[in-house]
């Protein structure tokens, strides 16, 4: 009987599934506004208005640190809503008009985090594929950015995953416990993984409150790296960064609208 | 001679003396009289876990408001004295005048002292080198210059 009843609904399912694909597929189509790169270009981008202006400050120094000293460019992007868009496309649209990373080496990490939708994604420009396969990047989200966002420390989880994507893409990080990995998609777009976290309603820290604000105009921009985040803004077009320009302090021109400085040890 | 209840004060009343103190704001009172700019220094025994120095210098310099000087051109120099680290951090007017080269020259010649253990003479050179950039680029106003920030030196843990 449980067979027979399971056949009779495969037909029910597929149709779910052609309809589900479709309605993708139509967003695809529909949604075109993925968040503007800002002017002057930061690696750390908070629509979502989650980070203090300290913290965001923090967070940039240490990634323009990390891209001077390796040239391994993360940008971390928190959007409020991915606006309809499925989160892998949104990510990887982000990371092709943004330009992140170097063109010639690819080696762009963009930690896109939403937080109405409670999505996380790491997307590895191809460059970096090898050092930080789906297994790190499971990992990384599953220990270092899940227990924290659950708590509600966004910039606590946001700071151990770059240290820590920073040190999986010079080869210093050691998965800390076997996860199953997500196959590769065929696809080539280098899509190393997708989670979605529910952050679990908690204290003062759901949803909303945090919500809204930011913007660009009142955060401390930082260091800049207009030269290193690309020129203009492509629409489709293929490859990954359009930005050139190599790692180092170098690349940071004028017009910086942030402080900065220089750490040393003796 | 040793004692034990040494273990238990805060590290910092050791690192610079009344004297030393003395001399360092001396020193940024000299640099900011030409200048619109605000130099101050902030010296603790060890930066907080999971920060690196300029990450710290940063975080102090907004949690010490110099980022609300007029003309956005207060510097922050940081010495973390037992992690043998430091850092000097400028607001966005400054910084784009001099750029990151001027901050990294700064932090060499600062630990070329260090290294010789003359700590204080070290951050003297820097704040008078600082001050010259910031004469350079904001010279002082006697109609409507004020001294915005404190000159004393903080210490941290």
């Amino acid at each position: 009987m449980r067979k027979i009843k399971l056949f009779g609904a495969l037909p029910f399912l597929l149709t779910m599934i052609l309809f589900v694909s479709a309605t993708l597929f139509a967003h695809q189509v529909q949604a075109q506004n993925i968040i503007a790169k800002p002017n002057p270009a930061t690696l750390v981008t908070d629509v979502a208005g989650v980070l203090s202006a300290e913290q965001k400050q923090a967070l940039e120094n240490k990634l323009v640190a990390i891209d001077d000293s390796s040239s391994n460019q993360i940008a971390v992007v928190i959007i409020p809503s991915l606006d309809g868009y499925p989160k892998e496309e949104y990510a990887t649209k982000l990371f092709r008009e943004w330009g992140i990373g170097n063109k010639k080496t690819n080696n762009g990490i963009l930690l896109l985090i939403s937080i109405q939708d409670r999505q996380i994604r790491i997307e590895v420009g191809y460059g970096l594929e090898g050092v930080i396969p789906d297994i790190t990047a499971l990992n990384i989200i599953d220990n270092d950015i899940k227990p924290a966002f659950k708590a509600g420390n966004y910039y606590e989880g946001i700071d151990q995953a770059t240290d820590n994507i920073a040190k999986a893409a010079v080869g210093e990080y050691k998965v800390k416990k076997a996860k199953k990995s997500k196959g590769k998609g065929s696809g080539g777009l280098f899509i190393i993984i997708l989670v979605i976290i529910f952050i679990v309603l908690r204290g003062g820290r759901g949803g909303g409150s945090n919500i809204g604000g930011g913007g660009f105009s009142d955060v401390a921009t930082g260091m800049l790296l207009g030269s290193l985040l690309g020129g203009g803004n492509r629409h489709g077009g293929g490859g990954w960064g359009d930005s050139g320009g190599g790692g180092g302090f170098g690349g940071f021109g004028g017009g910086s609208s942030g402080g900065g400085g220089a750490g040393g040890s003796w | 001679m040793w004692n034990p209840l040494n273990l238990f004060k805060s590290n910092t009343d050791n690192l610079l003396s009344a004297s030393d103190k003395q001399m360092l704001v001396q020193a940024i009172q000299a640099a900011e009289q030409n200048t619109s700019g605000e130099i101050r220094v902030f010296v603790e025994s060890k930066i907080p876990k999971k920060q690196d120095a300029l990450q710290r210098a940063t975080e102090l310099f907004f949690k010490n408001k110099m980022n609300e000087t007029k003309d956005r051109n207060g510097v922050l120099v940081y010495v973390a004295v037992s992690d043998k680290k430091l850092a000097i951090y400028g607001d966005q007017r400054i910084h784009e005048k001099v750029g990151v080269e001027f901050w990294y020259q700064q932090v060499q010649d600062m630990t070329g002292h260090f290294k010789q253990a003359h700590y204080v003479d070290g951050m003297v050179r820097v704040i008078d080198s600082v001050g010259h950039a910031l004469k350079d680029h904001f010279p002082y106003d006697r109609t409507t210059d004020e001294n915005e920030l404190s000159d004393e030196i903080m210490m941290g843990k």
